[in-house]
């Protein structure tokens, strides 16, 4: 069910636009307006895709574990970690990263399959 | 409701949890791994405490006690209290709107894991040359740049942050997603219970706060690496104008959840429906915007901020969150109050994080702020709201939500004991950094002039007694899991649909759903039935 879900977060961005506004009564510095006025756009953009998107399936399956999330994860991880400490550590991440990438696709198509 | 079909056969053990897309099963690894936290953030803290019981250097050498307090700090925010916001609305919000599951669990799984390796390279600093990092919670700019945070500490505190907040942020989509679009049928927003409201706002603060800092952390990174993006006479000032944007936003993600998790446990220990719902809802929202627009009141003193906007949307906050006390107090006014453990903890909730809230209003004030700055005033005040504030109402959740989760109850007297150590606990060890503050002792430091030492030694006192209250929960947790007493389904005559199913639910949460037609449906039914 969507309803009118998403008109709560137009309402709130319509309030950080408030805040946006009442920003140029004191002051015009960009960081204020930029981050601000950043969040009430991406909140109202968040709205249209909910208002947009179709109803969910009537069925819908659920995955009941995904080993390859974890290891999506771990990989993302140990890359991330990898970038200040060297390529010894960040190329095995990003290999990790591919295989588990690799294997939440193959689930993705075995439900698909399934279903 | 959507019907739903199981892919395959429910993989038993420890790997059919760590890799769970179950969203009950991956908020309780959150908690687990936020305790595993906070206990480390505890032992840190208390760490911290005897050092300050006597001025001059007893336990810790300078540079360690700067990485203490770096670790406490970031601990709590990053690996403690923001997951545990996050990890409760994953386990409770599908339940509460009546849906089979979480949307996109694969991500809220992602999500955990992306937190818990953030939290291991934290920690790691401490195995590392020079120690872990010690520029504070918020990396202080230029005092976390390559020259005078040498060391990988710094390096691995960056990426740790980043996972973490990251984890968060791809966990608050699968929120959102949830709340948009897997209501029941009838479940319509405006009868969203008052607990998934507070997380409906919560997220939208963590989606549309939490990448600025992801990439403040990326830039930081390259900064170290290859310097050039602070270093200019607006670095510094930019830097902090980033961070805080994330900064503030997060201590009101570290405190919806649980204003919504005391509303529930107030609505079902007083016997009757949330008071001024409608009112309550718009409120949150409104607490939720503002709570955007103040973020550089956090650089009242460095006098490149414009103080009379922040100040002003600083000062306003006081009026949302004098209606979310209003609604919790007209719930009580009039209901058939039970003194329940979770009750306790509301009342003590409800208490504490007003002096946590007013001394904020003080802090509002520019030249308040300019004589209370960078001293132990605002440790007193922040502590105040997060800790014996939101810390109390998330255990006001655990009495009221164990039942419901194990399928045992809590033993009261055991948690009466524990909120009696951890009220007196927390007054007695953060009061006294109010006057501390007041009287000028500095944040952050590792030793004080004598004249400040009893203050110092009481709050080492009061940081020990929380440290007891902490070792009563995780013995009744122990006691209770032990010698179980079933609680059945709705031990506490709760109206949320959570209520409705079994304790602990099935893995797809329900077989059946009541009429839906208010945000207290089991009230409905109850009314219907009498």
């Amino acid at each position: 069910m969507i309803g009118r879900g998403p008109v709560a977060l137009l309402v709130w961005a319509g309030m950080l636009a408030v805040f946006v506004a009442i920003q140029f009564v004191f002051s015009t510095n960009a960081y204020y307006w930029g981050l601000l006025g950043g969040a009430a756009a991406a909140t109202a953009a968040i709205a249209g895709y909910y208002l947009l998107r179709p109803p969910l399936r009537p069925v819908e399956y659920v995955p009941e574990v995904s080993y390859a999330t974890v290891v999506v994860a771990a990989g993302g991880a140990v890359a991330i970690i990898g970038i200040p400490l060297g390529a010894w550590l960040y190329l095995p991440g990003l290999g990790l990263l591919v295989v588990g990438l690799g294997g939440v696709v193959r689930e993705l198509r075995a439900e698909r399959s399934a279903g | 409701m959507t019907s739903v079909a199981l892919e395959r056969a429910r993989p038993f053990g420890l790997v059919g949890w760590l890799a769970s897309t179950d969203h009950k099963r991956i908020g309780l690894l959150q908690m687990g791994g936020t305790l595993v936290f906070f206990l480390a953030s505890g032992i840190v803290a208390l760490l911290m405490r005897s050092e300050l019981s006597q001025p001059g250097m007893q336990i810790v050498s300078r540079q360690s006690y700067n990485e203490l307090f770096t670790i406490h700090g970031s601990g709590m925010v990053y690996l403690v209290v923001t997951p545990l916001a996050l990890a409760v609305g994953i386990y409770l919000v599908p339940l509460q709107i009546g849906a089979a599951g979480i949307a996109w669990p694969r991500f809220t799984l992602l999500g955990l894991w992306l937190f818990l390796a953030g939290g291991v390279a934290i920690y790691l600093g401490f195995a590392v040359d020079h120690g872990a990092a010690r520029s504070g919670w918020f990396a202080t700019y230029p005092l976390s740049n390559a020259a005078n945070s040498s060391g990988k500490g710094q390096d691995l505190w960056i990426c740790g942050v980043f996972l973490a907040v990251l984890g968060n942020t791809i966990q608050s989509g699968t929120l959102l997603a949830t709340i948009l679009r897997k209501r029941a049928p009838g479940m319509t927003m405006a009868r969203v219970p008052p607990f998934t409201w507070t997380m409906l706002v919560t997220v939208l603060l963590a989606i549309t706060s939490f990448p600025v800092l992801l990439g403040t952390m990326a830039a930081l990174e390259w900064s170290r690496l290859y310097g050039g993006v602070f270093d200019g006479q607006y670095g510094p000032v930019a830097y902090q104008l980033l961070f805080w944007f994330y900064g503030h936003p997060v201590v009101y993600v570290m405190f919806f959840p649980f204003v919504g998790m005391v509303a529930e446990a107030v609505s079902a220990f007083s016997g009757r429906r949330f008071f001024g719902y409608k009112g309550f809802t718009l409120s949150m929202l409104l607490f939720a915007a503002l709570s955007m627009s103040v973020w550089a009141h956090h650089m009242f003193a460095t006098g490149r901020v414009n103080n009379e906007y922040f100040s002003l949307t600083s000062t306003m906050l006081i009026v949302p969150a004098g209606l979310e006390y209003f609604a919790v107090i007209g719930t009580m006014i009039g209901g058939a109050i039970v003194f329940s453990t979770a009750m306790l903890f509301s009342i003590g909730f409800l208490l504490l994080f007003l002096i946590g809230g007013l001394t904020g209003i003080i802090v509002a004030s520019p030249p308040l702020d300019y004589h209370l700055t960078d001293s132990y005033f605002y440790v007193a005040h922040f502590h105040y709201a997060l800790f014996a504030g939101s810390l109390f109402g998330f255990f006001a959740g655990v009495f009221y939500w164990f039942p419901k989760v194990t399928g045992v109850l809590l033993r009261e007297s055991l948690g009466k004991l524990q909120f009696a150590l951890m009220f007196i606990g927390a007054n007695v060890t953060f009061f006294p950094m109010l006057i501390l503050g007041y009287e000028g002792m500095p944040r952050r430091v590792a030793t004080y002039p004598s004249k400040f030492t009893a203050l110092n030694v009481v709050e080492t006192v009061g940081g020990f007694v929380i440290a007891l209250g902490v070792a009563v929960f995780l013995l009744n947790i122990v006691l209770s899991l032990k010698r179980r007493i079933p609680a059945g389904d709705n031990p506490f005559d709760g109206p949320g649909l959570e209520w409705w199913t079994t304790s602990p639910p099935p893995r797809l949460n329900f077989t059946s759903l009541p009429p839906i037609r208010s945000y207290a449906p089991l009230y409905d039914l109850r009314k219907d039935r009498r």
